[in-house]
C-alpha cells in the first residue's frame, strides 16, 4: 500500500465533497440544523397548544354531594396522580393543593328541575338496559330464556341504542360530554352512573378526572367510616412504599439508552457512509472520470483505500455532528418543557467514556458500511441505479440493528462475530451491563475488522475487473452454456457462496425430516448437498478440478504432515471448546445428546467401522470438497487468499449450526483452508478431517471407561499441560509452515504466493 | 516500443453473438506517432484500452517498452498518458489542482511539480484559465487543459482516443499542432482519428482497423497523398484493398464508437 497515493486521493475527494454542496448540506448542515429546528417546532407546538382558550368539557352533576361538586371544579388538567394517593381528603374538602378550574365545567341542575327529572329517569333506563344486556350475555339456557320472554336480545338492543342516542342528544344539547348521575343506593352503598360521551375528543382527561375524584370520594368515606369505629387510617393503608433511586444519572440514562442508542449509531453511520458514497465511485463513472483515473499509475487498492477514507470521514463526522446536535437539543428542549426532566447535566453525564465506547465499536462497523457501499454503488452505471442498490442493502442493516431493541438480547461468543449484530449487542450489553464485557468488545472488534478488510479485499478486486470498469460489456454465458471465449479456470466468490447457500438450504431442509436410519440421516445430506452441489457445479461451469477442488496430487511431506496434524487439531479443538465453556458457561460445555444418539445408532448397526467411515471419513471427503474445494478456491478468486480463508471457514462452522462448536469448527476450518492452499490439493486436508472426526469419536467412545474427559481435567489442573497450548500451536503452524506442494501441482505459484 | 503479440478480444452482443474486437493482432512499432484509422465498430478504442491496462486480452500479449501491460499494469501505466474523446475531467476542481492531483501518482511533487506544470501551462497557454474551476471552462479550454494533464509526466507513450472529437475547427487544429510539437524520439504517440487530413500531416506509421484485424500496416506515404490517399483508406475500410481511387472520401465527423 503506497500511503501517500491513499493519502492523495483522500485529500483531493474530500475537497471534492467539501465543495459538493448536496453533500455538505446532507451532512453537515441538515444534522446541525434538523434537530434543534424540529425540537423548536415541536415545543412551539406544545406551548402554542396549552395557551389556546378552549372551552372546559362541561360534566353533568345530577343529585351529586357537594364534596364531589367542589373536588371536580378544583380538578387540575393534564394526567391525573396515580389513583390510591395517600393522605386522602376527607370528604367536604378539595384533595387537590391547586389546580385549574376550567379543567371541567360544571352544569348543576339544582336549578333546572326538568333536566334533572330527564337524566334520572333516561339513565335508570340506561342502568336497567344494561344490566339486562349483561344479564343476557352472562346467563346460561335459563335466564336467557327469561330475558327472551322480556322482548329478546334484538329488541333489548335495539332498545338500548335509542335509549343512548337519546341521552347523547340530551348531553350534547347541554355542551357537555358527561353525565355524574346519583342512582338510588343499594344494599347501603351509594349508587353513581357516568354517562359518558367517548367519542368526544376530550373524553379521555374528562374520564381521568371523574374517575379520580370518585376514587378519592370513596377513599374519604372509608376513612370516616373507619373514624367511627375508631380505627385508625392506617388500617386503609397498611403497606407504605417509598422508592429511593440511587443510581447516578448517567447509568440510569446509558441503561434506557442503552437499546435505542446503538440502532440510532447504526442508521447514522449507514447513512452517512451512503451518501458520501454514490458519489465516490459512481459519480466518477457518471462523470465520465473513472476510465481516466483508472489510466492513472495508483493500485486500485490505494484508489480504493482512498476513498473508503472519505466515506469513512464523512460518516463518522455526520454521526458525531447527529449525535451533538440530537443530544444538545434534546437536552434544551427538556429543560424547556420542565416535565420531560431533561438538562445539559444529563447529556453530559453520559459520559466521555461512553462517547469513547460507541466510538471503538462502531469503527470497523463503519468501515465495513463504507466499503460495502463503495463497491455496491460502484457496481451501478448511474447515481440513480446506485440508489436501487442501497436501498435493500439499507433495510438488511436497520434489521439487523434492531435485535438491539428486543430487551433480552445479549451479546454471545457466536453473535459476536455476525456483522452488525455483534457490535449492537456488544454496545448494549456495555451500556446496560454492571461492567464491560472485554470478550466480547474484543471478539466483536477483531470480527468487524476482519469483515471490514474482507469487503476491502472484494472491492478492490472489483476495480481491477474490466466488467465493473465498463458495466455496458455484455456475459459471454457461463460454463458449458458459455456462447463464445473461455471462460475462467476457478469460478467468483458470489458463485462460491451460491453452492453454500445451495448446501445450506438443503442441510437445513433435510433436518426436519426423519430418517429412514441413522445412516441415511448422516450420508445423505453429506453427499446429496455437500459433494453433489461442489462436483456438479464444477461440471456445470466448466471449471478446471485441479484447480477448483484442489484434486491434484499432493507431495509425500504434506501427507505425512498432514498425519502430524491430526492429533495437534484435535488438541485445538478441545482447547478451543474448553475456553470457549468456560468464557460461556463457566463450566465445559454438554455433550451433543443428538450427536451422541447417532452414533450410538451407528455403532450399533454397524459398530466403530461403520461410525467412523459415516462420522468421519464421509465429511472429511464430502465436506472438504464444498469447503476446502468450491468455496474455498471461489473465495480466494474473489476476496484474497486471506479472506477466502476466513470467510471459508466462517461458513465451516456456520454450516454446522451449532453454537457450542461454531469456534472449534471455524479454526478447524482454518488449519484445513491454509493446509489446503500450501499443498495446493484438497487430499492433505481430507486426511486431516476425517482423521480428527475419527479421533473424536474414539476418544468419545472408549474415552469414558478410561477416564472421562481425563486429557481435559489434566489440562485444568496442572500448569505443565497449559504450557501445552502455545507448544502445540506452534507445531500447527510448524506443520502448515513446512507443507509443500507437489511438483506437479497446478498453480503453485500462485498457491504458494497466496499465504 | 510497443508490441502486440496475437492481441485478441472479444465481446457478446446479444443480437449478433460474439464480435471480435481485437482478431489476434501481431504487431509492433517503436516510436513516433502512430495513426489507428478504421470505422465505427473497427476496434480502435478496445485497442487502445487493451495498450491503457483497462481492458485485459482474451488471448496474446501487449508488451510496452517489453512490460506485459497484464502482469506489469501499474509500471506500464507509469510511462502512459491516457485521453479519449469520453474522458472529462473533475468539475469541482479547479485546472491547477487537477495537475496537481495528476502529478502526485507520477512522482512529480514540489519544485518538479510547479516545474511541469508551468511547462505545460505556457505550451497550452493555459494562464488565463489554470486556476478557474473546470466546470467553468469551455470545451476548448477543456481540451487543453485535458491535453496538458495528460502530458504533464512527460510520458513515453501518449494515447489519443479521438481527441479532437466535439472542437471547432481552431480547436482541433491547435490540438493537432501540439500533438505534433509533443512528438519525441523516445516517445509513441498513438492517435486513433477518423480525420484522414490529420493522420497524412502527423503520423508516421499507419494502422487501419477492419472488423478487429490489422489490414494495413505501414507509412501513410505508401497509400499516396492527398484525394489519392483518402481514397486508399476508404478502399481499406470497404473491401480490404488499398486500390479504390474512384470511392469518394469517408466522412470525416464519425458519430460515436462501440467496443
Amino acid at each position: 500500500m503506497n500511503s501517500a497515493h491513499v493519502l492523495h486521493v483522500f485529500r483531493k475527494d474530500g475537497l471534492e465533497i467539501l465543495r459538493d454542496r448536496r453533500t455538505i448540506f446532507v451532512n453537515v448542515v441538515l444534522p446541525i440544523l434538523l434537530y434543534p429546528l424540529l425540537l423548536l417546532f415541536f415545543v412551539q407546538v406544545v406551548q402554542l397548544t396549552n395557551k389556546q382558550k378552549s372551552e372546559a368539557p362541561g360534566v353533568i352533576l345530577v343529585d351529586v354531594p357537594p364534596a364531589i361538586a367542589m373536588s371536580l371544579s378544583a380538578a387540575p388538567a393534564g394526567p391525573t396522580p396515580a389513583p390510591g394517593a395517600h393522605g386522602a381528603a376527607p370528604a367536604g374538602s378539595s384533595p387537590f393543593e391547586e389546580g385549574r378550574l376550567d379543567a371541567v365545567r360544571l352544569i348543576r341542575t339544582t336549578d333546572d328541575p326538568a333536566l334533572a327529572a330527564t337524566l334520572r329517569e333516561q339513565a335508570a333506563q340506561l342502568v336497567r338496559l344494561h344490566q339486562s344486556l349483561e344479564t343476557l350475555h352472562h346467563s346460561d339456557g335459563d335466564d336467557a330464556s327469561a330475558a327472551a320472554a322480556a322482548g329478546g336480545e334484538e329488541q333489548l338492543a335495539e332498545q338500548w341504542r335509542e335509549a343512548c342516542t337519546r341521552m347523547l342528544a340530551v348531553l350534547r344539547r347541554e355542551g357537555a360530554i358527561a353525565a355524574l348521575v346519583r342512582m338510588p343506593d343499594r344494599d347501603g352503598q351509594q349508587h353513581y352512573s357516568v354517562i359518558q360521551d367517548e367519542a368526544s375528543r376530550r373524553w379521555d382527561a374528562v374520564d381521568g378526572i371523574i374517575t379520580q375524584v370518585l376514587d378519592d370520594y370513596r377513599t374519604a368515606l372509608v376513612v370516616s367510616r373507619l373514624r367511627v369505629a375508631h380505627l385508625p387510617e392506617s388500617t386503609l393503608h397498611p403497606l407504605q412504599v417509598t422508592s429511593l433511586p440511587i443510581a447516578s444519572i448517567a447509568a440510569t440514562l446509558r441503561t434506557r439508552l442503552g437499546g435505542l442508542l446503538p440502532l440510532l449509531l447504526v442508521v447514522l453511520s449507514a447513512s452517512g457512509a451512503f451518501f458520501p458514497a454514490l458519489d465516490l465511485i459512481c459519480g466518477e463513472r457518471e462523470r465520465g472520470t473513472l476510465e481516466t483515473l483508472l489510466s492513472w499509475p495508483v493500485t486500485r487498492r490505494d484508489l480504493f483505500l482512498g476513498k473508503l477514507l472519505v466515506a469513512c470521514t464523512a460518516a463518522a463526522i455526520s454521526v458525531a455532528l447527529h449525535m451533538t446536535s440530537l443530544g444538545v437539543s434534546l437536552a434544551i428542549a427538556g429543560h424547556q418543557i420542565n416535565h420531560l426532566g431533561g438538562d445539559l447535566g444529563g447529556l453530559y453525564a453520559v459520559g466521555l467514556g461512553t462517547l469513547l465506547l460507541c466510538g471503538l465499536v462502531m469503527l470497523p462497523l463503519i468501515i465495513t458500511l463504507a466499503a460495502v457501499a463503495l463497491a455496491v454503488t460502484g457496481l451501478a452505471s448511474t447515481s440513480k441505479e446506485a440508489q436501487n442498490y442501497l436501498t435493500p442493502f439499507t433495510l438488511v442493516v436497520l434489521m439487523a440493528a434492531m435485535v438491539g431493541l428486543i430487551p433480552s438480547t445479549r451479546p454471545g461468543l457466536v453473535l459476536d462475530l455476525l456483522p452488525i449484530v455483534g457490535p449492537v449487542l456488544t454496545l448494549k450489553e456495555s451500556m446496560q451491563g454492571d461492567h464491560l464485557p472485554w470478550i466480547d468488545l474484543a471478539v466483536t472488534w477483531v470480527a468487524s475488522m476482519s469483515l471490514a478488510w474482507v469487503v476491502i479485499g472484494w472491492s478492490t478486486r472489483l476495480l481491477e475487473d474490466e466488467r465493473f470498469r465498463y458495466p455496458g460489456l455484455v456475459r459471454a454465458g457461463w460454463g458449458r452454456f458459455r456462447r463464445w471465449g473461455v471462460g475462467p479456470p476457478v469460478p467468483g466468490g458470489l458463485e462460491a457462496i451460491g453452492v453454500f447457500a445451495i448446501a445450506a438450504g438443503g442441510f437445513t431442509m433435510l433436518s426436519g425430516y426423519a430418517a429412514v436410519n441413522a445412516v441415511a440421516l448422516v450420508c445423505i445430506p453429506l453427499i446429496a448437498f455437500a459433494a453433489g452441489p461442489a462436483l456438479l457445479h464444477c461440471f456445470l461451469g466448466a471449471y478446471d478440478p485441479r484447480q477448483t477442488l484442489s484434486l491434484q496430487r499432493c507431495s509425500g511431506r504434506s501427507a505425512a504432515l498432514a498425519v502430524v496434524l491430526i492429533p495437534c487439531a484435535v488438541a485445538l479443538s478441545i482447547v478451543v471448546m474448553l475456553v470457549q465453556g468456560y468464557l460461556m458457561h463457566g463450566e465445559p460445555p454438554a455433550a451433543e445428546n443428538k450427536i451422541e444418539e447417532i452414533a450410538e445408532q451407528l455403532r450399533a448397526l454397524g459398530g466403530m467401522p461403520l461410525m467412523v467411515l459415516s462420522m468421519a471419513v464421509l465429511p472429511g471427503i464430502c465436506e472438504e470438497l464444498l469447503f476446502r474445494g468450491t468455496v474455498l478456491s471461489g473465495l480466494r478468486r474473489g476476496i484474497g487468499p486471506i479472506g477466502g480463508i476466513l470467510v471459508s471457514s466462517f461458513l465451516f462452522a456456520a454450516l454446522h449450526a451449532d453454537p457450542e462448536r461454531f469456534v472449534p469448527q471455524f479454526f478447524l476450518g482454518i488449519v484445513l483452508a491454509v493446509l489446503t492452499v500450501r499443498a495446493a490439493s484438497i487430499y492433505p486436508a481430507m486426511l486431516v478431517h476425517a482423521g480428527h472426526n475419527s479421533t473424536v469419536l474414539i476418544i468419545d467412545q472408549y474415552g469414558n471407561q478410561l477416564q472421562r474427559f481425563a486429557v481435559v481435567r489434566m489440562f485444568e489442573a496442572t500448569p505443565v499441560l497449559v504450557a501445552l497450548v502455545p507448544v502445540g500451536l506452534a507445531g500447527i503452524l510448524l506443520c502448515l509452515a513446512a507443507v509443500r506442494p507437489h511438483r506437479a501441482a497446478v498453480g503453485v505459484a500462485g498457491a504458494r504466493a497466496g499465504v | 516500443m510497443l508490441q502486440l503479440v496475437g492481441v485478441a478480444k472479444s465481446f457478446f452482443d446479444p443480437a449478433r453473438g460474439e464480435i471480435r474486437a481485437i482478431d489476434a493482432i501481431s504487431a509492433s512499432v517503436p516510436g513516433g506517432v502512430l495513426s489507428l484509422v478504421g470505422a465505427n465498430g473497427a476496434g480502435k478504442s478496445t485497442l487502445l484500452r487493451l495498450i491503457a491496462t483497462l481492458l485485459v486480452p482474451d488471448r496474446g500479449q501487449v508488451l510496452l517498452d517489453g512490460l506485459d501491460t497484464r502482469a506489469h499494469g501499474q509500471a506500464v501505466r507509469a510511462r502512459l498518458g491516457y485521453l479519449s474523446s469520453t474522458t472529462r475531467l473533475y468539475p469541482r476542481l479547479t485546472g491547477r489542482e487537477l495537475m496537481r492531483y495528476v502529478g502526485g501518482f507520477f512522482g512529480l511533487g514540489g519544485a518538479r511539480l510547479r516545474a511541469a506544470i508551468d511547462e505545460q501551462c505556457e505550451r497550452f497557454q493555459l494562464q488565463g484559465f489554470l486556476d478557474q474551476r473546470i466546470d467553468a471552462m469551455s470545451t476548448g479550454q477543456l481540451q487543453r487543459i485535458n491535453l496538458a494533464r495528460t502530458l504533464l509526466a512527460e510520458p513515453s507513450i501518449l494515447i489519443l482516443d479521438e481527441p479532437t472529437t466535439g472542437l471547432d475547427i481552431l480547436a482541433a487544429w491547435n490540438l493537432i499542432e501540439a500533438v505534433r510539437a509533443a512528438r519525441r524520439a523516445d516517445r509513441l504517440i498513438i492517435l486513433a482519428t477518423h480525420i484522414l487530413p490529420e493522420v497524412e500531416h502527423t503520423a508516421d506509421r499507419l494502422w487501419v482497423l477492419r472488423d478487429g484485424k490489422l489490414i494495413f500496416d505501414g507509412a501513410p506515404q505508401a497509400l499516396g497523398s492527398g484525394e489519392a490517399f483518402a481514397a486508399a483508406v476508404h478502399g481499406l475500410l470497404s473491401d480490404g484493398a488499398a486500390s479504390a481511387p474512384t470511392a469518394p472520401a469517408p466522412p470525416s465527423r464519425p458519430h460515436g464508437e462501440t467496443a
